[in-house]
This record gives C-alpha cells, sequence and structure tokens, in this order.
C-alpha cells in the first residue's frame, strides 16, 4: 500500500509525463470502446432485422419437410394441423404470436411483362403482433382479415414491382404450381411495395395473405409456424418449452429451428466482424504497449540518481521495480478512467449526430450509425489497459534494478 | 502474323457456312414420314389422358385439337375446373378462372412430371427435322438421327428409333444443343385400326434422376372441333365443355 502511494506521488511530481501516457492510454481505451460499440451495434442490428424482417424467433416444420436450415420452401405444404399447433404456440409463455407461413414459388405477370418470384403467405395480424416488420415503399400493407375470392391482394417488392412495371393498385396475375402438382392462377391486386433490404431479394418477393396463398395452392395446409417473441435472448428457453409442450400434444413430428439455424449469413458476418475486432484490439494493443512502455523507459532513464539514491539508502530492488511497475498499473487505470469519460462523451456524440452508413454490399439502403456501448464495456476496457500497462512496464522494471548504485549515483 | 490468323479465320467460317447440305436419303425420310405420328394424327380429334408421376395424384385431361396449330387441353377433376391449356401456333396459353387474362408459358411447360405438352401430344418430326442419318439396332429397328430443319424447335436433335416392320415408332431420345439426351419418351402398347396409336407413352426425364411420367391414353375420337374452343379472348366455347 505504501508503495503504491509512493507510485502515486511519482506520478503526481511528474505532471506533463504523466499527462501525456495517459492521453496515449486513453486514446487506445476510447479505440477499443467505440470498436466494440460498433461492432456490438453491427451484431444486434443485423440479428434485430433478421428476425424482425421476417423470420422470426423459432419456426415449427412438419419433420417430413424439414432441412437443417429451416422448412424446404420448395417442397409442397405438409402441416396439417398447424391451427391447433398454433393456438398452442400462442399459449407458451414469452411468445408473442404465432402465424403460420405458406412458401410459394411462381411467376407473376402484368400485360406482357412477366417475372419469377419468392413469396409467402402469411397472417398480417399476427405478424405485426410478432413485431415482423413490414418496410412499406409505396401503397399500404395487406388487410389483416382474409380476402374473399376475387380480392386477393399482394405485395410486391420493389425490385419485382419494376421489372412487371406495377404500382399500388394494378392487377398482377400470379401463377404457381398447386400441391397437387398442376398450374393455377389468380389476379391480384398490388396493395403495396416492400423492401426486404437486400436487393436481390427485393427482385423476387411477394408477400400475400395466408388465405390467398392457400387458394393459389389449392390447399388447406401451410409451410411452418413462425413464432415471435418477447426477447430474441429467450429463444433457447422459449424453444425448449415449445418442445416439451408440442410433444405431447401434435399430431405430426415438428422440427423446431431457431432463427440462427435459418440465418447461416449472420454467424459468416458475425465471425467476419470478430475477426475484424480481433485484429483492431491487438493493434491497439501493441500501440499502447510500445508508447507506454516507451514513456515509462524515459521514465526511468531519466530517474537514474533517484533510483540510485534509493538503493543506496537500502531500499531493494525488487521494491524499486515493484514502484516502477505500480506507477505503470496507475497510469493505466488513470487513463483507462479517462478514456472511458471521453469515450462515453464520444458515443452520446455519434449516437446524436444521425451519421447515415452506406448500404453494406447488396442491401438497398444505409442505415443510421448507432453505437451499443455496455457498462461493461468501460469496466473491461480499463482492465484492458491495466493489463497493458503491466506488460509495458516489464522492460523499464528489469532497467532499474540493473542499475550500479555508483554509476547510478554519478549519473547526469 | 495476326492478319495471317484472321484471314485463315474467315476463309475457314466461310467454307463452313457455306458448305451444301448432305441430300437425304429418300428411302429413310419415307420410313421418317411413314412412323411420324403427328403427322398421321387426325385433322381434328378429342382425347382424354392421364399423367401418372411420383407420389403426385394422376393428372386427367381432355385434349381438343384441330389442325396442326391449335390445341386445347382441358385439366379435369373437381379441383381443375375451369382451368385449360391453350397451345395456338408456337404460343402456349394457360386460363384459369381466377385470371382474367390468360398467362402466357414457356414451351417446355410440363404438365406433370417430366412431360411436356409435345410430349404428349407427339411431334411433327417429318416437317420439322431432316434425317441426317441412320443406323440399325437389334429387332429390326432403326434409329433416325433428325436435326432440325431451322431454329425455333425446343430440341435441335432427336433420335428415332423405328421398327423398320410395321413403322411403329419405339423410342425417341430428344437432345439439347450441346448434345445431351434431355428427355427419352417410349410408345408402348398400340391400338389397333387405321389411325393406329400408342395406348401408353412413357416420359423419362434423363436429365434430373431419370424419373418417369406414365401418360396413358385413354380414349381418341376423331370428330369436327368447334373454333371457338381456341378462342383467347372469349370463354364462352370453353364453358360450354364445363357442363
Amino acid at each position: 500500500m505504501k508503495f503504491a502511494l509512493i507510485a502515486l506521488r511519482n506520478l503526481a511530481r511528474h505532471r506533463r509525463r504523466t499527462l501525456l501516457s495517459m492521453l496515449v492510454v486513453a486514446a487506445g481505451a476510447i479505440a477499443v470502446i467505440l470498436t466494440a460499440g460498433f461492432v456490438r451495434f453491427s451484431f444486434e442490428g443485423l440479428r434485430e432485422a433478421i428476425i424482425h424482417g421476417g423470420l422470426g424467433h423459432l419456426e415449427l416444420t412438419p419433420a417430413k419437410t424439414a432441412g437443417p436450415t429451416g422448412p424446404d420452401r420448395a417442397a409442397p405444404p405438409a402441416f396439417a394441423d398447424w391451427a391447433r399447433v398454433r393456438a398452442a404456440a400462442e399459449a407458451t409463455p414469452h411468445v408473442l404470436a404465432a402465424g403460420a407461413a405458406l412458401y410459394l414459388t411462381g411467376v407473376a405477370s402484368k400485360d406482357d411483362r412477366s417475372a419469377a418470384f419468392v413469396g409467402v403467405a402469411l397472417e398480417p395480424d399476427r405478424e405485426r403482433r410478432m413485431s415482423l416488420e413490414v418496410k412499406l415503399r409505396g401503397g399500404a400493407n395487406l388487410s389483416d382479415s382474409p380476402p374473399p375470392a376475387g380480392e386477393d391482394q399482394v405485395l410486391l417488392g420493389v425490385g419485382l414491382a419494376r421489372a412487371l412495371g406495377a404500382s399500388p393498385g394494378d392487377v398482377v396475375t400470379v401463377t404457381a404450381m398447386t400441391a397437387d402438382g398442376t398450374l393455377n392462377a389468380l389476379d391480384t391486386r398490388v396493395a403495396g411495395l416492400v423492401t426486404s433490404g437486400l436487393q436481390e431479394l427485393d427482385a423476387r418477393l411477394l408477400k400475400t395473405h395466408l388465405a390467398t396463398g392457400q387458394r393459389l395452392l389449392g390447399t388447406d395446409r401451410v409451410s411452418s409456424i413462425v413464432v415471435g417473441l418477447d426477447d430474441t435472448a429467450r429463444t433457447e428457453e422459449a424453444g425448449d418449452a415449445l418442445a416439451r409442450r408440442l410433444r405431447d400434444g401434435s399430431a405430426e413430428p415438428l422440427v423446431i429451428t431457431d432463427w440462427r439455424a435459418r440465418a447461416p449469413f449472420y454467424g459468416q458476418v458475425r465471425a467476419l466482424y470478430s475477426g475484424i475486432f480481433w485484429f483492431l484490439g491487438g493493434i491497439v494493443f501493441v500501440l499502447v504497449c510500445l508508447a507506454t512502455s516507451n514513456t515509462l523507459l524515459m521514465s526511468v532513464m531519466e530517474r537514474v540518481r533517484e533510483f540510485g539514491t534509493l538503493l543506496a539508502i537500502g531500499t531493494s530492488r525488487g521494491q524499486v521495480a515493484l514502484m516502477v511497475v505500480l506507477e505503470a498499473l496507475w497510469l493505466g487505470l488513470a487513463g483507462g478512467l479517462a478514456g472511458d469519460v471521453l469515450a462515453a462523451l464520444l458515443v452520446a456524440a455519434i449516437n446524436r449526430a444521425g451519421i447515415e452508413m452506406p448500404p453494406p454490399p447488396g442491401a438497398a439502403a444505409g442505415f443510421p450509425l448507432q453505437l451499443a456501448v455496455r457498462p461493461a464495456d468501460f469496466v473491461a476496457v480499463v482492465g484492458l489497459m491495466v493489463l497493458v500497462l503491466a506488460v509495458a512496464s516489464v522492460l523499464p522494471a528489469l532497467r532499474s534494478v540493473r542499475l550500479r548504485i555508483v554509476d547510478a549515483l554519478g549519473h547526469v | 502474323m495476326c492478319d495471317v490468323v484472321r484471314v485463315s479465320w474467315a476463309v475457314a467460317v466461310t467454307v463452313s457456312l457455306s458448305a451444301p447440305v448432305r441430300p437425304s436419303d429418300p428411302a429413310l425420310d419415307d420410313l421418317l414420314r411413314r412412323s411420324d405420328l403427328g403427322a398421321l394424327a387426325p385433322f381434328s380429334f378429342r382425347s382424354r389422358m392421364r399423367l401418372t408421376a411420383g407420389d403426385k395424384p394422376p393428372l386427367d385431361i381432355e385434349v381438343w385439337r384441330k389442325g396442326e396449330s391449335r390445341t386445347l387441353v382441358r385439366l379435369l377433376g373437381p379441383r381443375e375446373q375451369g382451368k385449360y391449356l391453350l397451345r395456338l401456333g408456337s404460343d402456349l396459353w394457360f386460363l384459369a378462372p381466377g385470371a382474367k387474362k390468360p398467362v402466357r408459358l414457356g414451351p417446355a411447360y410440363r404438365l406433370r412430371g417430366s412431360a411436356t405438352l409435345d410430349d404428349v401430344l407427339g411431334r411433327q418430326y417429318a416437317r420439322d427435322y431432316r434425317v441426317e442419318g441412320a443406323a440399325d439396332e437389334e429387332g429390326g429397328l432403326v434409329a433416325l438421327d433428325l436435326v432440325a430443319r431451322g431454329p425455333g424447335v425446343v430440341y435441335p436433335a432427336v433420335r428415332y428409333v423405328v421398327r423398320r416392320a410395321t413403322f411403329k415408332p419405339v423410342r425417341a431420345e430428344y437432345r439439347l444443343p450441346s448434345g445431351k439426351v434431355a428427355t427419352i419418351v417410349e410408345f408402348d402398347q398400340w391400338s389397333a385400326g387405321e389411325r393406329p396409336y400408342a395406348r401408353r407413352l412413357l416420359v423419362r426425364d434423363a436429365l434430373h434422376g431419370g424419373s418417369t411420367t406414365s401418360v396413358d391414353v385413354l380414349e381418341v375420337e376423331e370428330r369436327p372441333v368447334p373454333d371457338g374452343l381456341f378462342d383467347l379472348a372469349d370463354p364462352a366455347a370453353r364453358r360450354s365443355l364445363e357442363r
């Protein structure tokens, strides 16, 4: 404790050098906090965009049409007992709502233009209760109630609408293979234009009401049931609860797939960003380490006579080295705390600035930059900076213990 | 040096383009003409067929045909009421009760499994193809190598295997521009009479796992067919079929 106080006094004596070292440490802390905030914002933003963009947290699929990444979208709809399973799912804790989904592929045509589509028929009221986002770019959303025959509506991806020359209010004929393998076609009115956020998907995307999808495919079955939860963190817990509930009550074997398995893209992005983060973190670690090590070494060199005197009056070499290390630790602590304060101010400023980021590759729109920083990050960064300074102090401490008293006392 | 290569290429291309078409063998042409089911079909007729493929329920269709270029396929069954495929020349249209306007389909549209409309109704071999070569096969069969006379046909080459003694086709192998076999149609169970027809066709998809579609011809009736059935804009005549 005594040496810790002495180390602190030493830092106070050399204010200019201490301030310089603290600035280096603080800059490193700020870099780490901002990078962590950006990476976390990217992870969380992508995760919630995937889930609320239509994937939901969990998907229940009959085993015979289930694949490792969710339902086989090309297979005919096979879920017969879906209404009862949906009710059971909605009675499970943390489930906001569960909605049936029917996957469609076919050709949409208007006048002499036609384009292939990949579509989904769903229940708009339940989609809303699940907080699944419909990014309208024109017109209106689908009506909640099932449309009567002859009044079917669709939402078209902006790219698909452009290819067809269709706008809200136009009639588009939708053609698809029925569950029996024959062709069917329906006239539908374009209710609105939507974007998925991905240009390639927007060129093929079609959404419609479940009733319209079933009418088109000539079936009363669905492909799967999508489940929305109140908290993404509870996905595993809710999945287990659902599995227990459905094990006894379901007439057909079901497979429950969580959002992560259905979005391998997320795992890839996360791995890539994590790699970038650790690489940048490593660079910051080395830079701060070198800069502070240099400063500490200079400090030792400037205080050779002081250390010689201490050794001459009986202070052990270990105690001198300890003092150098403690000074470094104090620097790490103070610099880390200063970095925390400055980083907090910067994060607040950046989040308020409303900086618009350019669209990521393949995306249809940019996004506002927000840094997602947590209190734990500030604590961790201080710990990291103390560790960095501990490493940086090794060389100066070794230098101080190798001093010869006679030479040190005569050092100019 | 470059100019020499360029000129050599130009000469080679010119020579190849201007090479005369090999005159065909009259005996082989006659064999093709006499075994061409498409050309031998009645001018106008009604037919009923059943297509079966995989685990899907069988699809029953009624075919109305007048001349070479007009064909109406009515899909039968309670769920298919009011659905038609209309072939006018090289255009194929789908008509459904839920859609006011006809939907244009590609010529390779598959009725069921791997069977296209042309696979089911037969092609006009003598009209659309010329005999490029022939080879004898075991069992009194002759394999005619047919090449399309011009662009616009789905398959540029066909190997048409015919029984020489009876002029009845046994098998047709449809080839893609790459030379790869896309579809194989086997003709089986011949009817008796003045205009024989294969009562069963087996259509095999040679590209995608070799799945087979069976086409059973249940009925063929030579009869006049009203022009109104082929009117793309006016469904009145077709409605009379639904009653």
